[in-house]
């Protein structure tokens, strides 16, 4: 993997997570439950998706 | 809160870097800092979230913020002792921030969690299903749920009623909701007929 690549990826996880922490935010401002399903299913999933991205670029960088 | 905002915007904050020059991962330090930033305080502020939100979840106000429940909520107020969950809140037997909560979670070890899983239910069912004319409780109301407070106090055990069906009671084979008993909880039908307490607030 190239750095490019490698910068790349870094960035979307990053951002991904961002994102869902930027959701969970938003979800916390409001007391509805709906604000829990956003919390979990939106929030939650960008930040998990944005975490294994992270780490699965971490250890398929170290396999090279 | 403002703390758990705090935690969440900082864990916003560290991550700037991470996303405007990733280049910094090259060094050992900046990849210790990436794991920081993307993984461990994301994941605590995450997790505190999660508490503050199924902290939330157990207050009336959020019951009650459904339609459905809503009356429900209106009955916690009637003016009348005989009115089993009006009696309980008014008298401050239950907390009245989390009076719902306090009766309709089951007191095992697993209850609080169940009693999650059914609301997350309750939510798809009034997005995504059809929610029932008539609301019904899964399954008969177990006195385990009574007794986790009546247990052992005085006015309970020395109620001569209660005397004389103790083993029935705690066996749960007479239930505490029997309609010559404790029979009338939620009164939603008449709700709107009934008087009020307090008598200033409209609702």
């Amino acid at each position: 993997m190239n750095e490019t690549t490698l910068e790349r990826r870094l960035r979307a996880s990053g951002g991904l997570v961002m994102l869902g922490l930027m959701i969970e935010i938003a979800s916390l401002t409001w007391r509805h439950p709906t604000a829990f399903i956003l919390f979990v299913v939106g929030g939650g999933a960008f930040m998990a998706a944005g975490m294994f991205w992270f780490l699965y670029t971490i250890v398929s960088r170290g396999g090279e | 809160m403002t703390l758990l905002i705090l935690l969440l915007v900082v864990a916003l904050l560290l991550l700037a870097p991470v996303v405007l020059h990733p280049s910094l991962t090259l060094r050992r330090a900046g990849r210790v800092f990436a794991f920081l930033a993307i993984v461990v305080v994301p994941a605590a502020a995450g997790l505190a979230g999660l508490e503050e939100h199924v902290e939330r979840t157990k207050t009336v106000a959020f019951c009650t913020s459904c339609h459905v429940m809503q009356r429900y909520g209106k009955s916690l107020h009637i003016d009348d002792v005989e009115h089993l969950a009006a009696q309980h809140w008014q008298y401050n037997r239950v907390p009245q921030e989390t009076a719902c909560f306090a009766c309709h979670t089951n007191y095992t070890l697993y209850g609080d969690y169940k009693a999650k899983l059914r609301g997350l239910r309750h939510v798809w069912v009034q997005y995504a299903g059809t929610i029932p004319s008539k609301i019904e409780l899964y399954s008969p109301y177990n006195n385990r749920e009574c007794l986790h407070c009546h247990a052992g106090a005085r006015s309970f055990l020395e109620s001569v009623t209660h005397k004389g069906e103790m083993a029935a009671i705690q066996a749960n084979t007479k239930s505490c909701l029997t309609k010559r008993c404790h029979g009338t909880v939620h009164d939603v039908a008449q709700v709107d007929a009934l008087a009020l307490w307090p008598k200033e607030e409209k609702r």
